[in-house]
């Protein structure tokens, strides 16, 4: 039995080892590990956490959880829930349903405008995900334009009004279709027709044929999408704050427990609960639903769609797409009129006025909002890729949980990842500091190769030697600790310039002073800033504001906070050490790497990130990350593995391999998860809407404000904002690219809202 | 010392599932000398691919050595090992053109641009594919593909040439014609190529040496005719070509031939390596066309309980001294075919039946 | 060759460095009043930029950020931040928000010259300094003018007359965890009719409500919208939204009305501490009190020497509202309402 273990434990080190002997690897490895430990992980282990802990005392508790229990509170708690679960079901059920029609109208019944109707279905996926809600209530609303001016019906109480779970489920219905319809149509498009041609031949009839070959077929497309839907309902938050009327669902709940009544227990309780069902639903829909596609997904579709001719199919499928696709038509027009119109509802004369109040009110909204979402987007798409990398082609314990935890990201509703984000890093999150750290450490030792004691040593005296300067200097604030950083990090180049081997000399120079250019911007950054800010509120108004958000860009970019230097660091000198002389050398080196590298991260609060930028870049990011990395993991399913094994034995290492074959290769997949991932950062809500500060402000939490505010005239203006930047960075996209809005390789389906 | 030595080489996988351990390669060791032709032939599921892969740096030995040119070649990556591969998929790079997918390797190694033209030249003419230098992959034919796949790795002159199967994509004509042209080619450079496949034709028109396997491990390592001829184990005699197994007694050794007792009657057959006694029990491979069919009265008796007519041969299933053998006669013997039922009287060439081992 | 290139590199990029370090660091002298202020704002946001402005123009070298936050959304956030505050200044929101941040230690004490003109120091200053109040609203009924001429030109006069039942289904309020504004009419209403009655009261009152807005003034807009019919509100933010073009009718309840008094109080840890305090003291300052009109406030100001703009708002009955015990049972009394209240089944019927 001994034996037995230790031996997988050896086999797990030993894999670990295989691919420690690709430095490149395992620093991607590393880096991308330790930025889905704590930017989804930690976080989401904080938020369980603190479900049980009262936050006031810190006493063990479970009072939100007995509230189900508790006859005082549980008829509230419980019909929360269940309108929350009806909700879910109702959405799901109503987007799948509507989904499929649309699909199998494009597909197979010769619906005219095929690009264009494609395109408009997908438009609820690029805008604000309250964006219908707001024109639902111009439109639909007690003083709509359909149903007060035209249909002149007077709300009176107990009518059926937009507001109320029917009105939500309809909103949500819009929203979400899009996400069911791709599904749907991606799976009706791999369907062999030669099954559908083979029960003609038998003799049925094109319904019959529908009924019984290729609904069963697509079932697990039903499935998948009905899961998919459910899950988005619940975690909706935007549409729900504006149309539930009194009832509550939910993600309402915790959006009040946080803002309103600053309980950040039961908000966490409240969203563990939340958690259950979506975490259920994932995890269903992961080893179950997927594993039983009775369809190949990989290649691309089989020609030859029947087509079906028969009126009483065709024409009920075709009426009822047309109408919804009428319909988004005109709530997306009714966004765009109600933008240029006064006050909708009482007085539709034209004005620009609402245009000039959202640029003069939100300028700083827009750009910053812009910045940090296009910030964003790379350091998702390329953490996709390195990511789906190393699942797709390496094998390692964890590789399952790495996966795992990188898609949980867009599948937990953003609400809860807001909360994790606020309780972790408020303050410093020790723990995962340390666990991170001693990873890296563990990978720095490894590569030295020495004996054991002489690498506790050295390690040691770097480790002490770091904290001691840490601490000393602590008082002295960030700038100076950044300067003894520079100086060492500058003797740490020195030293792997002596110490490299020869042939490597050059690179390691050149890796090294990576970290060294790092720490100069730090230094020398606030410089330059300091004088843009000062000259741009000297301009006074709208450019002052302009002005001063671009100072404060440069300052994302050059003020990357320290513990960030060193975690950097480490990873640079992980490499590096492979390229050293053994022996002397590369103990001086780990010694001197450990003493920056530890001074550098644990000097004031690592990774106390609540209040800047950073917070918000990291909360885009683990947010769109699972297109990305789904999208990496389905392109380079369909590359030969053989190929990079034929790179290789013609001499190419892994860095070459992947640079010339397997990048151009997937390049297109990654370019167009790039512009998903822009327009996810650009329209998301949940996640964003408890990390806002003073100093940068997000776009759509500001549209929900004002229409918390009554200000719907505002709030368009606002909506037709975002959209049109979303619509610009696709365009620009397609310019540079010269390629169609591709959406099959692309899972847009995760993450919304 | 050969140019490259495989040493009691052992590769075990986590089977699927996580139960358990599957034992792919066991205990193999094999010499190649330079310049030599060797495949390892074998069913599916033998680990020819899986010793391949070792040889190629793909996979790592549980234990065992790979020395190449006295060099042990285990921790070099396979980048590095200056050995290169053809893939039974081809794995042309398709965003690359002809030119370029053969040009790869050459412009890692740095080589100036005049230099690579050159080589790449070379090896188009070789290869016979002069004229579709800037082709793109998904315009060139299967045989095409093949070709190319085949220049890639010979334009970087590799100590060592592997081949994963990589006829197996291509109908039977164009089969043969680049069974030829694969011959040609690797012995008019005289490159080391060790070569994978599970069809005995074309390892036997290919082959310097022939290394057959099974479960893992070598049965058989040998010229073509010797593995034809002398097959160490009923394995073999039945992979490669096809055997009927006769038992028997020894009934007295002659010289170099021994006489024995079987299928109802006695036959001389030549004596193996490993001499036999008198009294001692054999198991004798013969050959389908090892018998004759037209013996006479000293001949066994046969009955003919089935005959195909082949074309090229013919194949009848005889029923002699209680036991069913195949046996197969070119057309042009006679004019005859035996129909069912007919008595005939058979009997077996002089060199071609062969003892087994014990 | 290479080799001396690198040494003399380094050893410019160390004396470039030793060089910088001469100076001081970024931020480290800081000339008189520059810098940033981090203002968490909670009035309408029109006069929160209005205040930020005409700031900015008297101090150039500052750059004021804020967010606007309604009252229990800017509480949670100093509550969540109190580590690591991101705020530098709370202003405006119903007092009783301020002193429960007092309470929870929150604020920072900061006694100026300023404070001697308040008008009421007993009910608009803090004994112990922590925080002041900045101007004075009256809670007031706003009613959508075509409804009201629908109904026979039928205002609500009263409190009880929220329950008349042509209003069901036509009340617009906030909800009282996020809004001051709706927790000030909850204790009003609590003060005036006991607190037994007073919950029996607010579960009616309940039933009448169309929905529970986040923000207090939203109601204002949506009742001019047509969304519903009668909105409970500050009779400030329905006065701008009169002026705006909306088509409401102000009326008070003659019982009396609940008022609020606009607090003010500087965040413990405020990273800009000096600026904080410039902030405090100028708007207590009667000309920036009497900024209000120019950006849609019509709130009445709270320093001696300041004109009130509309000042019959006050002139209503008012009742004696307790600030302190309002401040204190805030969570209890929120809770309560949210579990026994807000999403009830009594609420849609």
């Amino acid at each position: 039995m001994n034996a037995g273990r230790t031996n997988t434990l050896v086999r797990r080190l030993r894999e670990y080892q295989q691919i420690a002997r690709d430095p490149v690897m395992m620093t991607g490895l590393l880096a991308s590990s330790a930025f889905v430990f704590f930017f989804v992980v930690w976080p989401l282990l904080r938020v369980a956490w603190d479900g049980f802990f009262d936050y006031q005392t810190g006493a063990f508790s479970l009072e939100y959880f007995g509230r189900y229990f508790d006859p005082y509170f549980a008829r509230h708690s419980w019909t929360t829930l269940r309108d929350t679960m009806i909700m879910g079901l109702a959405t799901a059920a109503g987007g799948t349903l509507l989904g499929f029609i649309i699909a199998f109208t494009f597909v197979r019944c010769n619906f005219p405008f095929k690009r264009v109707s494609h395109a408009l279905s997908l438009v609820p996926t690029i805008s604000p995900p309250f964006a219908i809600a707001i024109a639902v209530i111009l439109l639909f609303g007690r003083s709509g334009l359909v149903t007060h001016k035209w249909l002149g019906i007077d709300f009176t109480y107990g009518m059926n009004d937009i507001y109320g779970l029917d009105g939500l489920v309809f909103v949500q219905i819009i929203t979400f279709f899009p996400v069911a319809y791709l599904i749907i149509r991606a799976m009706l498009e791999r369907l062999d027709p030669a099954m559908e041609e083979a029960a003609q031949s038998l003799g049925a009839s094109k319904l019959h044929i529908l009924r019984t070959v290729t609904l069963p077929l697509l079932l697990p497309g039903f499935a998948g999408a009905f899961l998919l839907l459910f899950v988005e309902s619940l975690a909706d938050l935007g549409n729900p704050l504006l149309l539930t009327g009194q009832r509550n669902v939910l993600s309402t709940e915790i959006y009040l427990a946080v803002n309103g009544e600053y309980n950040q227990q039961k908000a966490a309780a409240l969203s563990l609960v939340l958690l259950v069902p979506t975490l259920t639903v994932f995890l269903v829909q992961r080893y179950w639903v997927n594993k039983r596609s009775y369809v190949s997904v990989t290649g691309k579709p089989t020609g030859g769609q029947l087509s079906i001719k028969e009126w009483y199919i065709r024409w009920p499928f075709t009426i009822i797409t047309s109408l919804t696709l009428l319909l988004v038509i005109a709530l997306y027009l009714s966004i765009a009129v109600g933008s240029f119109t006064k006050l909708w509802g009482i007085d539709f004369s034209f004005t620009l006025d609402n245009y000039l109040i959202a640029f003069h009110r939100g300028i700083e909204a827009i750009l910053d909002t812009t910045f940090l979402s296009a910030v964003a987007t790379p350091i998702a798409g390329v953490l996709g890729m390195v990511i789906a990398f190393l699942v797709v082609r390496k094998r390692f314990s964890g590789k399952e949980a790495l996966d795992f935890v990188s898609n949980l990201g867009a599948a937990v509703p953003g609400t809860i990842l807001g909360i994790g984000f606020i309780i972790a890093f408020i303050d410093a999150p020790w723990p995962a500091v340390m666990l991170v750290f001693l990873a890296f450490l563990l990978y720095l030792l490894n590569a030295v190769e020495a004996s054991r004691k002489q690498k506790l040593i050295v390690s040691s005296i770097g480790i002490v030697a770091g904290l001691a300067l840490a601490w000393t200097f602590a008082a002295w604030g960030a700038w100076y600790l950044a300067m003894i950083g520079l100086i060492l990090a500058l003797a740490l180049a020195l030293i792997a310039w002596m110490g490299a081997q020869p042939s490597h000399r050059r690179t390691l120079l050149w890796l090294m002073m990576i970290p060294v250019v790092g720490l100069i911007l730090f230094i020398v950054g606030p410089y330059p800033t300091q004088w843009v800010a000062e000259w741009g509120r000297s301009l006074g108004g709208n450019w002052a504001k302009i002005v001063t958000s671009m100072s404060e860009w440069i300052d994302v970019f050059t003020q990357v906070p320290l513990p960030a230097h060193g975690f950097l660091l480490l990873a640079i000198g992980g490499y590096a050490m492979s390229r050293l002389k053994a022996g002397r050398w590369r103990l001086a080196f780990t010694m001197m790497l450990l003493g920056a590298a530890t001074m550098l991260i644990f000097t004031g609060k690592p990774l106390a990130l609540v209040g800047s930028s950073y917070i918000i870049i990291a909360a885009y990011s683990v947010r769109s990350l699972p297109a990305s990395l789904r999208a990496g993991v389905a392109s380079l399913q369909q590359i030969d593995p053989a190929i990079e094994e034929a790179s290789t034995s013609l001499g190419a290492d892994a860095q070459v391999t992947f640079r010339r074959v397997t990048l151009p290769l997937i390049a297109p997949a990654f370019l167009a998860g790039l512009i998903f991932a822009f327009a996810r950062h650009m329209t998301s809500l949940s996640a964003i809407i408890f990390l806002t500060t003073p100093k940068w402000k997000i776009l759509t939490v500001l549209i929900l404000s004002e229409v918390e505010q009554g200000g719907l005239n505002i709030a368009t203006a606002y909506s037709m904002i975002v959209i049109l930047i979303v619509l610009a960075a696709i365009g620009l996209f397609y310019f540079f690219m010269g390629r169609a809005y591709k959406t099959d390789q692309v899972d847009i389906t995760m993450g919304g809202g | 010392m050969a140019y490259l030595s495989l040493q009691n080489l052992v590769k075990k996988f986590q089977a699927r599932g996580g139960s358990g351990e599957v034992l792919a390669v066991d205990n193999v060791s094999l010499d190649i000398e330079q310049g030599e032709f060797v495949t390892l032939l074998g069913p599916s599921g033998c680990g020819k691919t899986t010793t391949l892969r070792l040889i190629a740096g793909f996979e790592f030995p549980t234990s065992g050595h790979i020395i190449l040119d006295g060099k042990d070649v285990a921790p070099l990556p396979p980048d590095k090992r200056q050995m290169s591969m053809v893939f039974q998929s081809y794995a042309i790079f398709p965003h690359l053109s002809v030119f370029e997918n053969i040009a790869y390797g050459l412009k890692i190694k740095k080589m100036s641009k005049e230099d690579i033209r050159r080589r790449v030249a070379q090896v188009l003419e070789l290869t016979e594919l002069t004229g579709l230098e800037n082709r793109a992959p998904n315009q060139l034919s299967g045989g095409q593909q093949q070709r190319v796949a085949l220049a890639r790795a010979l334009v970087m002159e590799p100590k060592v040439l592997l081949l994963d199967e990589p006829l197996s994509n291509l109908d039977a004509k164009l089969r043969e014609q680049m069974r030829v042209e694969l011959r040609r080619i690797q012995s008019q450079l005289g490159i080391t190529s060790v070569y994978v496949t599970h069809d005995q034709v074309e390892a036997m028109a290919l082959s310097d040496k022939i290394v057959v396997m099974n479960e893992g491990r070598i049965e058989q390592v040998g010229r073509p005719w010797e593995v034809y001829r002398h097959p160490a184990n009923e394995f073999v005699a039945n992979f490669i070509g096809r055997a009927n197994f006769v038992d028997g007694e020894v009934v007295r050794v002659e010289g170099d031939r021994l006489v024995v007792r079987a299928l109802g009657g006695v036959m001389d057959i030549p004596q193996p390596d490993a001499p036999r006694r008198p009294g001692e029990p054999v198991r004798l491979v013969v050959r389908p066309e090892a018998i004759r069919l037209d013996a006479g009265a000293e001949g066994f008796p046969a009955i003919v309980r089935r005959s195909t007519y082949l074309g090229e041969l013919i194949e009848y299933d005889l029923e002699v001294g209680g036991q069913l053998l195949i046996a197969t006669e070119s057309d042009v013997v006679r004019a005859e075919v035996y129909p069912e039922g007919k008595a005939i009287s058979i009997s077996f060439h002089k060199n071609a039946v062969y003892c087994l081992p014990k | 060759m290479l080799r001396r290139r690198i040494f003399w590199i380094a050893l410019g990029l160390l004396l470039f460095g030793i060089l910088a370090a001469a100076c001081a660091p970024p931020g480290g002298a800081k000339k008189e009043a520059s810098g940033e202020l981090n203002l968490l704002c909670t009035p309408q946001v029109e006069w929160c930029e209005g205040m930020k402005a005409e700031f900015e123009k008297k101090y150039p070298n500052i750059t004021v950020n804020f967010v606007r936050m309604s009252s229990g959304e800017s509480l949670t956030r100093l509550r969540n931040e109190k580590d690591n505050p991101q705020f530098d200044i709370w202003w405006g929101g119903p007092v009783d928000g301020q002193i429960a941040a007092k309470q929870e230690g929150l604020l920072e004490q900061y006694k100026t010259p300023a404070q001697d003109k308040i008008i009421n120091k007993k009910l608009m200053l803090d004994p112990d300094g922590y925080w002041v109040g900045v101007y004075v609203g009256s809670l007031g009924f706003a009613t959508n003018k075509d409804w009201s001429e629908a109904n026979g030109g039928w205002v609500p006069k009263s409190w009880d007359d929220l329950l008349d039942p042509k209003l069901k289904g036509q009340l617009m309020v906030a909800h009282p965890s996020s809004s001051g504004t709706s927790y000030t009419a909850l204790c009003t209403l609590l003060q005036i009719k006991g607190e037994e009655d007073g919950w029996k009261f607010l579960k009616e009152y309940a039933g009448q409500v169309n929905q529970f807005t986040k923000s207090g003034s939203a109601p204002a807009r949506f009742v001019g919208a047509g969304e519903a019919a009668v909105g409970i509100v500050f009779s400030h933010d329905i006065v701008k939204q009169i002026e705006d073009g909306m088509p409401l009718i102000l009326s008070f309840p003659e019982e009396g009305t609940g008022y609020e008094i606009g607090g003010m109080g500087i965040i413990k840890g405020a990273k800009n501490l000096e600026n904080a305090k410039l902030w405090y003291d100028w708007a207590l300052q009667p000309e920036t009190q009497e900024l209000g009109p120019k950006y849609g406030a019509y709130q009445a100001p709270t320093v001696e020497g300041a004109k009130a703009s509309k000042p019959e708002l006050l002139k209503v009955k008012l009742i004696d509202y307790d600030f302190e015990w309002c401040g204190q049972h805030k969570k209890e009394f929120v809770d309560r309402f949210t579990n026994e209240i807000a999403g009830a089944e009594n609420l849609k019927k």
